[in-house]
């Protein structure tokens, strides 16, 4: 009960910390760091669920994340049509699409769905390049409008934030739903074992093109909010690197839980800017910075705590 | 449609192909080793193009000679590697393919610190002037591949089914346990597996090195088509990996020829996404360890 109240107490501190963010961050630097957070932790957490609760190494999200911003871009630039149409129709279009890659993946495991996935993903990655005449090919879609709501646009990184926020929220929010539900459970049951799952009547099949699809129509999400947040999208920012990345945030922050996507999507995005100062060595310290998270801490930073208690308790 | 046009771009795949088959072997062997999916292997191959560039360019010796340097000093970086890749053998698919990638952007810039973003020129060492043979040309540098590549492979197979060394490393693939209480130490077979993977890598590094321009990225599309070729053949098992390398090569040249370049990809990963789907282990393919 005590626990209880003190939880809720820090919930409502961490809600209002966030309300409050922008008053204090005055750099919009800094803040469009924090937007960029906002959309990797819906992409990352849409990730999770199908790699961290249903055990299945899919490997098309960033490809998905394209779908959906290109989805968006599209609508909003060509058609004019307004964000609060787009959206929708982005996830929609990706939800769609995650049947239709998800289809094929059902039939492999392992490495071999590895390379499905990836596979199907590099096919998307240069059909982005290619179809010139519906995506502008390499160079891109320039100038996609800022959403606006009430009449006022949301055409600055501040403004922007408080949309980032509530989605963000609503998606964390939704995964923690989807957990507790039968579907949840049939994702952990599926991943523990298949034998099992199907012996206790899981159709896994059915389960797993949930899965697709739910994880998919997140990087839909987020996707959309990234083309009206940049106004700009290209093929480039959904190529191996940005899959690379989506992965990593999920390792470092802990595959199959909450909180992990939050933090790895927080550490990683952060990490990457301040290392920006070492110049022609942040990769390498980025590189090895990931590789020393996932040997020395590989269920992710969500233990931290644990450990921390666990080696003050010994000492 | 003659005969001709056939053989000719049979002849371009297969070149192209070897290289797949080559950088599929040493993630197939290393996998049956140790147990991992080294995703740094893209870099190993940039590594080995980049070491043969040092030895033939900037050092100015002999190609022969240089290319048996370039490819014994990536076999060694491959043979110390086995310390940093032993946390992340036989751990979960995903830890593996993030680690060993995050080792491969370590690897690939500091390549791009040491020699520089821009693409360098590998001289073909058998020159450039493409030869006619019947309405066939060819270019010098595929002859090379054609003679190397199957020596090589050949030798593989002889060091691994008839000496000492190569019975015990075949022991350790087949079963650590039984293979440790023998006296075989585990770790410096694993150890040799990486070395010997890379030395393979860095012969198709520097044999693909005059087609493409060395430069610090230039493992990833090689690496990815090689880990394809690998899976598509069966993962864990080398020879499947060359037939995986043979088809995938003749499969891109032959729809940069009929379709277009652009598709290049999408065609030859429909072909394989095809092929899994109906052989989902794989063309060689014996039941693997399921790890998920």
């Amino acid at each position: 009960m005590e626990l209880s109240r003190i939880r809720v107490i820090s919930y409502i501190i961490i809600g209002l910390l966030l309300i409050f963010l922008p008053a204090f961050v005055k750099s919009i630097y800094v803040l469009h760091i924090i937007n960029m957070v906002l959309i990797y932790i819906i992409i990352v957490s849409g990730m999770n669920i199908i790699m961290g609760y249903c055990g299945q190494f899919m490997l098309a999200q960033a490809a998905f994340y394209g779908i959906g911003a290109y989805t968006s871009a599209i609508l909003s630039t060509r058609f004019e049509l307004s964000f609060w149409f787009c959206l929708p129709a982005a996830i929609i279009v990706t939800c769609i699409a995650g049947l239709l890659v998800g289809l094929p993946c059902l039939k492999v495991k392992g490495h071999y769905l590895a390379i499905v996935s990836l596979g199907l993903a590099v096919v998307i990655h240069e059909a982005m390049v290619n179809l010139v005449n519906i995506t502008n090919g390499p160079g891109g879609i320039i100038r996609i409008p800022a959403p606006s709501l009430f009449g006022m646009s949301l055409n600055t990184d501040h403004r922007y934030y408080y949309l980032l926020l509530v989605f963000a929220f609503i998606s964390v929010l939704f995964v923690n739903l989807i957990l507790g539900s039968r579907v949840g459970r049939a994702f952990i049951a599926i991943r523990e074992s298949y034998t099992a799952a199907e012996a206790m009547g899981i159709n896994h099949r059915f389960y797993k093109i949930i899965g697709f699809v739910l994880s998919a129509s997140y990087a839909g999400l987020g996707g959309s909010l990234y083309a009206h947040l940049i106004n700009f999208v290209s093929p480039d920012s959904f190529g191996l690197e940005e899959l690379l990345l989506e992965i990593a945030m999920l390792l470092v922050g802990g595959i199959g839980t909450i909180a992990g996507p939050i933090l790895g999507a927080t550490v990683l995005s952060f990490g990457y800017e301040y290392l920006r100062a070492l110049k022609g060595l942040q990769m390498v310290v980025y590189g090895l910075m990931i590789l020393f998270f996932v040997i020395f801490i590989p269920q992710g930073l969500v233990t931290i705590k644990d450990r921390v208690l666990a080696f003050k308790r010994r000492s | 449609m003659g005969i001709g046009l056939i053989t000719q771009i049979l002849l371009g795949g297969l070149g192209i192909g070897i290289i797949y088959s080559l950088v599929g072997m040493g993630y197939s062997m290393i996998y049956r080793s140790m147990g991992l999916i080294n995703f740094a292997h893209a870099s190993i191959f940039m590594l080995g193009a980049y070491m043969g560039l040092v030895f033939y360019v900037t050092l100015g010796f002999p190609f022969p000679i240089a290319f048996l340097f370039g490819v014994l000093s990536t076999g060694m970086i491959g043979f110390f590697l086995e310390r940093i890749l032993r946390p992340l053998s036989r751990i979960d698919l995903m830890f593996m393919l993030i680690g060993t990638l995050a080792l491969g952007i370590v690897f690939d810039n500091l390549a791009q610190i040491i020699w520089g973003a821009e693409g360098l020129q590998f001289p073909a060492p058998l020159g450039e002037e493409p030869i006619s043979l019947g309405g066939i040309t060819i270019e010098p540098q595929t002859i090379l591949i054609f003679i190397i590549a199957p020596l090589l492979m050949v030798f593989l197979q002889v060091f691994m089914q008839k000496s000492r060394t190569g019975k015990a490393m075949r022991a350790v693939a087949q079963d650590r346990e039984t293979a440790g209480a023998m006296g075989i130490s585990l770790n410096r077979m694993n150890a040799l597996t990486l070395g010997i993977g890379s030395a393979i890598a860095a012969v198709a590094g520097i044999l693909a090195a005059p087609i493409f321009l060395v430069s610090p990225n230039m493992g990833w599309s090689v690496a990815i088509k090689g880990f394809a070729a690998a899976i598509l053949g069966g993962f864990g098992n080398p020879i499947g990996a060359v037939i995986g390398g043979l088809i995938f090569g003749i499969i891109e040249a032959a729809s940069a020829f009929f379709i277009s370049s652009t598709y290049k990809y999408t065609i030859s990963f429909a072909i394989t996404i095809a092929v899994l789907m109906f052989k989902p282990m794989g063309i060689l393919g014996e039941p693997t360890i399921e790890k998920m």
